[in-house]
């Protein structure tokens, strides 16, 4: 995440000095285009796939006994799945994992 | 539903093949997270970046694979393999296949 951090960072100080440019002289608006692509990627970063979610509820859901750790929280989660509609939900087990790997 | 690497589960038996089955799907890491990669590297070691990255499209390849398979009527897929590559510099492609089945307990 520091890392990331850093990147966001040093995207929003391009955006400054875009900014400065163009309050400097107009004909260099043409900065803005890849600065705020810049900035708009690093930003707006889609959020990971299959993030934990609450404990589903209603009809056609059961735990599995499938369980991995998320590598990002060192988390245990298990797997829900129903039948009904296919769908699979990954859901907090209530656990650290004993080692980060 | 059960996704099994085997031909055979243990402690169920096979009453009926249904056919393939497969989820696929191509994910990328944004343009931070990608420069992110592009700076780790520098240094070495695990790229943090990337791991989430094929680990999310493995996921997300089961899930389309159960979902395929559950539209089929099945409650099992054996035979589960992955298969990946990558599209241009920074997509992740990754499909989940196997056999899709209907397993009974023994």
């Amino acid at each position: 995440m520091t890392l990331r951090n850093s990147v966001v960072a040093l995207a929003l100080l391009f955006a400054a000095v875009a900014l400065v440019c163009v309050a400097m002289n107009l004909a260099a608006w043409p900065t803005l285009l890849p600065v705020g692509l810049f900035l708009a990627g690093t930003l707006f970063e889609r959020a990971r796939y299959g993030r934990a979610s609450a404990e589903p509820s209603g009809p056609g859901w059961t735990r599995t006994q499938e369980r991995f750790v998320d590598d990002a929280s060192g988390r245990v989660m298990t797997v829900w799945f129903n039948s009904q509609t296919g769908e699979r939900r990954y859901v907090d087990g209530g656990e650290s994992a004993i080692r980060n790997i | 539903m059960i996704v099994a690497t085997t031909e055979q589960i243990a402690g169920h038996r096979t009453v009926r093949t249904i056919g393939q089955v497969f989820g696929v799907v191509v994910r990328s890491r944004g343009l931070g997270g990608n420069i992110a990669a592009g700076l780790r590297s520098i240094i070495g070691g695990e790229i943090r970046e990337y791991t989430h990255l094929v680990e999310d499209t493995r996921r997300h390849a089961i899930d389309r694979l159960v979902a395929n398979a559950a539209t089929m009527g099945a409650n099992a897929v054996v035979m589960m393999r992955f298969d990946s590559g990558s599209i241009g510099q920074t997509m992740n492609e990754v499909v989940a296949y196997g056999t899709a089945v209907i397993v009974e307990p023994l």
